[in-house]
């Protein structure tokens, strides 16, 4: 009974969700995480009519729409990449090398396991890949929040609603995989439960945080920023620190 | 790849929660931004800022004090220099730190952003709070006095081993 009613506020919420998306425009401004949303509510409905009625074919249409949802993820982080980093030409770049790298492997990942899995394709090889794949994802995601930290970029509520919700529900699906592909069939009723709880909490914590849309905090320096070279800055930032090292050594240099 | 998918789970959330202190230290860091400004805007301050650590980092002071015989006012002169030579460490890291804030904030910006040239800067940046970290440490075990002459007398010591090994050269 529990699972089902944990099912039911997930289709419930996400409902909720899209309504409220579209009434406060958010759904105009972040196109592709709503588009993953509608997908997953899509995908909710018809796994939760196939598991009442057609209770044998659930196992494999769920496996295959967890594949899909990862492909879905990739353009929830795009978005984020683009609208979290729209003003910061420099950080972009950089961004754009590492995610263009974690594509690729993410791709390569599934071009390997294809390959091995045509000799004989087991039901752990499909939990493996996925786990394989959100790692590869988890570190796309990482990479972006820790140049979002390292140069203070502020996101705004919402944008930080949508990445927080999504890096939780990334965090907690790797953790079930492995504790599944570890420990088999024994682990999956626990893996499930952990999984459904950990979504319920991730689109609560969407909810409250696209319930409005928050306008993005204005960066600051952007006057002063712009129009210099990197070379200027960077010319500019090592005088001043090795003054500052000058003169923390001075302190200990005899007179 | 168990141990790397928990790592890299755990290393998450991490950084999630790090991303939910940001937004909430903002304010807090905005405040300290405008406060440096302010100090570095001013050419007395940086003046007074020098003459303090010529003096607090001097034992002109404290001869004196140890010349009126009262062990009270050496000792409370010593805790006093202590916490002075301390603070003007941490306020120096302080100004670092505004630095890298405000380099970050431009560079962010910048087309030509090197990914190289950051890394330098990160370099430079971590070993000046090293050794602000190391100076704390210092100040806090010998005073602010005595590592002074500690780095005179280590620097002495450089010098002769310099001199000792370029005799050793000439003569090999």
């Amino acid at each position: 009974m529990f699972p089902i009613i944990v099912w039911i506020c997930g289709i419930v919420l996400e409902g909720l969700l899209l309504a409220r998306g579209s009434k406060s425009g958010n759904l105009s401004r972040f196109p592709m995480f709503f588009s993953y949303l509608t997908l997953i509510l899509a995908q909710s409905i018809f796994l939760y009519v196939v598991a009442r009625f057609y209770a044998g074919q659930y196992a494999g249409l769920y496996w295959t729409f967890e594949l899909l949802d990862i492909f879905a993820g990739c353009a929830v982080v795009a978005e984020v990449y683009r609208i979290g980093l729209a003003d910061r030409p420099g950080v972009r770049k950089v961004a754009r090398n590492v995610l263009l790298l974690v594509f690729c492997l993410t791709i390569g990942r599934v071009v390997v396991t294809a390959q091995e899995g045509l000799a004989k394709w087991s039901p752990m090889m499909t939990i493996q890949l996925q786990r394989d794949m959100r790692f590869v994802q988890i570190v796309a995601v990482a990479t972006l929040l820790g140049l979002v930290l390292y140069y203070a970029i502020p996101l705004g509520r919402n944008l930080r609603g949508i990445v927080l919700g999504y890096g939780l529900f990334l965090g907690f699906a790797i953790l079930n995989l492995t504790l599944i592909r570890r420990f088999g069939n024994q682990a999956q009723t626990l893996a499930s439960y952990v999984q459904s709880l950990s979504y319920l909490v991730v689109l609560c914590l969407w909810t409250t945080s696209l319930w409005y849309y928050y306008p993005r905090p204005v960066a600051e320096y952007s006057a002063a920023g712009s129009g210099r070279s990197y070379d200027e800055l960077f010319e500019e930032t090592q005088t001043r620190l090795g003054k500052a090292r000058k003169t923390v050594k001075s302190a200990l240099e005899s007179e | 790849m168990t141990i790397l998918s928990v790592v890299a789970a755990l290393a998450l959330f991490l950084i999630l929660a790090a991303i939910l202190a940001q937004s909430s230290s903002r304010s807090s860091a905005k405040l300290l931004a405008a406060d440096l400004d302010s100090r570095e805007l001013s050419p007395d301050c940086a003046r007074s800022s020098e003459q303090i650590l010529g003096r607090v980092f001097s034992d002109e002071d404290l001869r004196f004090v140890e010349g009126l015989g009262s062990a009270e006012l050496t000792i409370a002169l010593r805790t006093e220099r202590k916490r002075l030579a301390v603070r003007w460490i941490y306020r120096t890291a302080d100004e670092a730190k505004e630095i890298v804030r405000k380099h970050l904030q431009m560079a962010s910006k910048a087309q030509d952003l090197r990914v190289t040239g950051e890394l330098r800067l990160g370099l430079r940046y971590l070993e000046l709070r090293l050794l602000c970290g190391c100076l704390v440490v210092l100040v806090d075990c010998f005073g602010p006095a005595k590592l002074r002459g500690m780095a005179a007398r280590a620097e002495n010591s450089i010098a002769s081993l310099r001199a000792f090994s370029g005799l050793v050269e000439t003569s090999g």
